[in-house]
């Protein structure tokens, strides 16, 4: 019951963790894209 | 002044053509049956869907009779050339949310009998309350509805932009709407729910004043 | 033009703000206590809020660059409110996310139609529209004039749409999160810092993602 809640708190987390740096790295790409 | 002239012209325009009214009633009497059909539910259930339901149907066609208004000037250009006289942008936006006020309450007065009788309600005997609700509710629908449609109207696929600016704008006043259709419906005082006409007058208000400050700069070209 | 990271400061703001978020992160695992019935789930709670928060001041920030734009039509503002409707929309899909996710173990439902989770949802469906204004709007400058009005439409909306939720149905009132302030102090702290930190991330996407539509406009001109 507890590891459930565990992985509720991990899967949230890496969820926003991962769309941030998957946005920065868009974000690298369009600049490198346009010099 | 200029602004009865611009509601007097959309209006007439629109008796001789009956080009958005009937269109309109024929979709909501369209969307009754596909409801009934599909449903063919007892009148108790009847009775819990009916006001959710009716301002469903208001919605869909103030959808379709929105891009109808304004199709109007797309066509011709007739928008250029209303936009060459000296009139302030502000009293453009009046007139058009009101006539389309006017004619979605004519579409509701035509809609409604076949939408008691089809659904088999007991209406209580207090309409003209509910007239007021209809009407509070237009304003509300329309003001909103003229700002989205003015933004949507040059885009491309406009008939699909519309409503999906459209309804999650309105939806506030959507939820205002039906509850206190249901609360009248159900015969409560109004005094229970007089919160939510405060909340649909205040959705009027707002969007009026936003819609008629703001259309000018929708209409520069 | 340059590329953002060729710049020194930026690096080492970058650096910076990544360690922050490392320290956040370790700050929320170690730092907070357990709340009895929701154990680890409700540190969710630490990042889900300040994100919700910030991603409404986005909005904001999208409102008050349309009225600077239709006021003096400078580019930079049509780019400030581009920019921020796009990271303010990111933030708000992930409420929309870890909101259902945090709530399964504790309610056992996915989905509530929670006053804030749901003017969450139809302020997310209103920027759906937001983009496809800007994409099929016609002329671009007319989109951004188009965009910028939109954007002062939506944030005049959002209290409306709040109160209208609220009121909507008793037993959906606000979940139990009671008050931030009479919390623990214990739980105040990391909360805080936590906001403090996210809202320097957001600063800093913001102006990274403002450098690249510079670029990218100045590009586009040539």
């Amino acid at each position: 019951m507890e590891n459930y809640f565990f992985n509720s708190f991990l899967s949230a987390i890496v969820i926003v963790i991962i769309s941030i740096i998957i946005w920065f790295i868009k974000q690298i790409i369009t600049e490198r894209k346009h010099l | 002044m200029m602004f009865y002239t611009l509601v007097r012209k959309d209006l007439l325009l629109e008796f001789r053509a009956k080009e958005i009214i009937i269109p309109m009633f024929a979709f909501g009497l369209a969307i009754i049956m596909i409801f009934a059909l599909s449903f063919n539910a007892s009148q108790a259930i009847n009775h819990a869907f009916s006001p959710g339901l009716l301002w469903i149907i208001i919605l869909f066609i103030s959808s379709l009779g929105l891009n109808r208004m304004f199709v109007l000037e797309k066509e011709f250009d007739a928008f250029t050339l209303t936009l060459a006289a000296p009139v302030d942008r502000g009293i453009i936006f009046l007139s058009k949310a009101i006539s389309g006020t006017i004619l979605l309450l004519i579409a509701e007065i035509l809609i409604i009998p076949p939408f008691i009788i089809f659904m088999n309600l007991t209406i209580p005997s207090d309409w003209h309350i509910m007239v007021l609700i209809l009407l509070i509710g237009d304003l509300g629908i329309m003001s909103i509805g003229a700002i989205v449609s003015g933004l949507s109207m040059r885009a491309k696929l406009s008939e699909m932009l519309l409503p999906i600016l459209f309804f999650p704008l309105v939806s506030p006043h959507i939820i205002a709407c039906v509850k206190s259709t249901n609360y009248w419906f159900k015969g409560l005082s109004f005094i229970n729910w007089q919160s939510w006409i405060f909340l649909m007058i205040s959705f009027v208000l707002v969007f009026f004043l936003l819609g008629f400050m703001i259309f000018e700069y929708i209409t520069e070209e | 033009m340059e590329l953002f990271f060729s710049k020194r400061i930026n690096v080492i703001v970058a650096v910076f703000v990544f360690t922050l978020m490392v320290f956040n992160i370790y700050n929320i695992v170690n730092n907070t206590p357990m709340v009895p019935d929701q154990f680890w789930a409700q540190k969710i709670f630490y990042f889900h809020v300040p994100i919700a928060w910030i991603g409404f001041l986005s909005y904001l920030i999208v409102m008050i660059a349309g009225i600077l734009y239709l006021i003096n039509k400078k580019t930079v503002w049509d780019h400030l409110g581009f920019a921020a409707a796009e990271i303010g929309t990111l933030f708000v899909v992930l409420v929309l996310i870890t909101g259902p996710i945090w709530a399964k173990p504790i309610w056992g439902t996915w989905w509530t139609w929670e006053p804030r989770l749901t003017t969450t949802l139809i302020l997310f469906l209103i920027y759906v529209g937001y983009f496809m204004l800007r994409t099929f709007g016609g002329h671009p400058e007319r989109t951004s004039r188009y965009a910028a009005v939109l954007g002062i439409v939506a944030f005049f909306d959002v209290p409306i749409i709040f109160y209208s939720v609220r009121f909507w149905e008793e037993k959906y009132q606000s979940h139990p999160q009671v008050e931030i302030t009479k919390q623990n102090p214990e739980i105040v702290l990391p909360f805080l810092i936590s906001l403090a930190i996210i809202t320097i991330l957001f600063s800093f996407m913001l102006k990274y993602r403002l450098h690249v539509l510079k670029v990218t406009h100045n590009r586009k001109i040539d």
